[in-house]
């Protein structure tokens, strides 16, 4: 209960707040324009962050990020196009419900199934990140790299249509990672003499080009709005807000999906919103009804997305990985204020974490509160010209990569990731694996080379000590159920239907 | 509107042939790092581990990438031999469709980052922003007002109100003071 009332004390500070309130409605509006994502509004307020105090600074990201999966919902419902790649499942009943009439209470079902999603995934928050955090204390270098192998395993998993891609961009990101000055030796690697490479490849311009810019080229190619929002948003702004408690069983079931799933790295959001949606289906009376505007399908899919947002921060909390690219922008701000996360934070920072925990809490309530009165405006957004939207980014991003150092030689150093970027997403090639391989690589290595001197080189070292080799065989495991998963599948075909067809 | 809605996110829907090219300079690149490997990475020093050698860990995520974009390559060839060495030809080039515009941005961006340390935040942006309206189309007058305005409201936050400090601009310095105090921070 101290630590409760102590957390309250840390984020009413006026600063605090307005942090929050700013990251939560730009999250919002981020989401709520197709074509932006989370990524990109937490490069672009990343070097703000920088410049802010720690509460501070990790609340505005956190704002924007779980602000964004609030805001996603609006235009999937509205007109059928998922304003965060994650809400694509939301458009398959949210839609069918707004176009006979009843998008307000699509929308604050929505809401209110994001709401209990989160306040599920913050209640894991707390039970779960201490308790791994003391499991982690006694955790040594060949824990923490058995860790990041596994971290490494789910993220490629997670990019089931484009593992070979995602290995190759995961290995190319880890590469990267290793230019500039390496240890034990302090020597330089891939440097070609060059100072500005003596520090490595930087992440925050990297992030920013990769996520932010090469966003901007293309809204910068694209004529007109996706689709433009013109539904009847008339009726009970609440309507919908306590019926999300007619679906007990779905919300419970998807809030604990979506809680389990974030805390695996790489999976979060697209892998708990597809196993919710097909489980809820499976265990609903009226199973027809999904995809033609069920609103236990809306609520299935909402809540487990947002029940992941708390729980991807239980890697980062307890163990210091970051295991993709969101994380490793607050993983940035952690350090900047010399905040190493782990498990002495808990220790050593019991006000910051009861503080993130109310923080947490006080974004869902905000932006319920603020999508409730304010989505007749947010609406509106949708309609903007894609194009007005790029040149800003544009200039957000030369400010964001300006701001770190207050040098303009690292926008150029963006320029070059948003071209890259752009080619990738061009080619449908995954940009997420480059930077989870950005910042894991020097981390894993500096892990696998400690454990290594231990041992002398002797590799077993990964299968004698209990906790790494639990590790190491949950990583295999992991890769045999998916092979198996994956070569069922092609014998076997799912249908709509729920039917399982043998495949001609 | 199509009955997918992933559909709708064209940008994630590429030609395999493309994307295949695309594969193809990735891998290139990173068979050239490894090729230039022992010369831009110290030897390791005698007497220590030899899993301490600096470049081991470019060799192995080098050599994890070449494999994965093997694989990749081995079905774009495949891909290729199908669709018969013109078409092949014709929509792999595709992975480049949209970077000459990309180039052009990009160029700008350069040039706004050059004028920012000649002639200060504002006049840039200013005609940074005017420079993308007008080469995305957003051409006639109402647009260039709005654009103004953008830029001007861009201008209020970052400089007026979070107040982000630039460098003072050569081309500024030439301004009378009591112009300097009145909009100088704006600048």
């Amino acid at each position: 209960m101290d630590s409760l009332i102590a957390g309250f004390e840390a984020i009413l500070t006026w600063q605090v707040l307005m942090a929050l309130v700013l990251g939560a409605i730009t999250g919002i509006v981020v989401g709520a324009v197709p074509g932006l994502e989370p990524a990109g509004a937490m490069a672009i307020l990343l070097p703000f962050s920088l410049q802010m105090e720690a509460l501070s600074g990790i609340t505005l990201l956190l704002g924007a990020y779980g602000g964004a999966w609030y805001g996603g919902a609006i235009p999937a419902i509205l007109i059928r196009v998922p304003g965060t790649p994650v809400n694509v499942l939301t458009t398959y009943d949210g839609h069918p419900m707004a176009q006979r009439g009843e998008a307000m209470r699509a929308l604050s079902l929505a809401y209110s199934a994001s709401f209990v999603g989160g306040v599920i995934s913050i209640a894991a928050l707390i039970l779960l990140a201490p308790y791994l955090a003391g499991i982690a204390s006694r955790f040594g270098a060949p824990e923490y790299a058995m860790v990041m192998l596994l971290a490494t395993v789910s993220v490629v998993l997670a990019h089931q249509r484009q593992l070979a891609a995602a290995v190759m961009m995961l290995a190319l990101g880890m590469f990267l990672g290793s230019v500039g000055f390496e240890s034990p030796f302090n020597t330089q690697r891939y440097t070609f003499g060059q100072v500005w490479l003596y520090g490595g490849i930087p992440l925050i311009p990297a992030v920013i080009g990769l996520f932010a810019m090469s966003q901007a080229f293309i809204l910068l190619e694209t004529r007109q709005p996706r689709s433009r929002a013109e539904v009847d948003l008339s009726g009970s702004r609440f309507r919908g807000l306590f019926e999300v408690f007619r679906y007990k069983r779905t919300l419970a079931r998807s809030g604990a999906l979506g809680t389990v799933m974030g805390v695996l790295p790489g999976v979060g959001e697209f892998g708990a919103q597809f196993l919710s949606y097909a489980w809820a289906r499976r265990a609903s009376k009226t199973p027809e009804e999904f995809g033609k505007g069920s609103p236990e399908g809306l609520v299935a899919s909402e809540s487990s997305i947002n029940a992941c947002t708390s729980t991807v921060m239980v890697p980062l909390l307890a163990l210091g990985i970051a295991a993709d690219p969101l994380m490793a922008m607050l993983l940035a701000v952690f350090m900047i204020h010399n905040i190493i996360p782990g498990p002495q934070l808990f220790a050593n920072n019991p006000d910051f974490i009861s503080g993130l925990y109310v923080a947490l809490f006080m974004l869902n309530v905000i932006a319920l509160v603020f999508l409730l009165f304010a989505t007749k405006y947010i609406v509106k957004l949708s309609n903007l010209t894609p194009r007005v939207i790029g040149a800003t980014i544009m200039v957000l991003a030369l400010i964001g990569s300006y701001t770190q150092n207050f040098r303009l030689t690292d926008a150029l150093f963006t320029l070059a990731f948003a071209v890259i970027g752009r080619f990738l997403i061009r080619n449908a090639i995954p940009v997420f694996p480059l930077v989870v391989g950005l910042v894991l690589g020097p981390m894993l290595e500096m892990r696998l080379k400690q454990s290594l001197s231990l041992s002398s080189g002797d590799f077993t070292i990964f299968l004698t000590r209990p906790v790494a080799a639990v590790l190491l065989a949950l990583s295999v495991a992991t890769v045999v159920v998916f092979l198996w998963a994956t070569l069922r599948g092609r014998t076997t075909t799912t249908y709509p239907e729920g039917g399982r067809h043998e495949a001609e | 509107m199509s009955s997918d809605p992933l559909q709708d996110r064209d940008e994630g829907i590429a030609d395999p042939l493309a994307s295949g090219l695309a594969v193809a300079l990735v891998w290139l690149f990173a068979l050239a790092m490894l090729a230039i490997a022992p010369l831009v990475t110290r030897p390791q020093p005698t007497g220590r581990g030899w899993y301490l050698a600096p470049v081991n860990w470019p060799i192995l995520t080098l050599g994890v990438a070449l494999l994965a974009g093997g694989v990749l390559l081995w079905r774009w060839g495949w891909l290729g031999r199908v669709a018969g060495w013109r078409a092949f030809r014709r929509r792999a080039m595709g992975a480049f469709e949209g970077m000459g515009a990309t180039l052009g941005y990009a160029l700008a961006f350069v040039l706004y980052i050059q004028i920012i340390a000649w002639a200060g935040f504002a006049i840039a942006t200013v005609l940074f922003v005017a420079l993308l309206f007008w080469a995305s189309g957003l051409r006639d007058r109402t647009w260039a007002l709005r654009g103004l305005g953008l830029s001007l409201g861009l201008i209020v936050i970052f400089r007026g109100i979070i107040d982000i400090w630039f460098p003072l601009a050569p081309l500024l310095r030439g301004l009378p003071d009591p112009v300097i105090r009145a909009i100088g921070g704006y600048l």
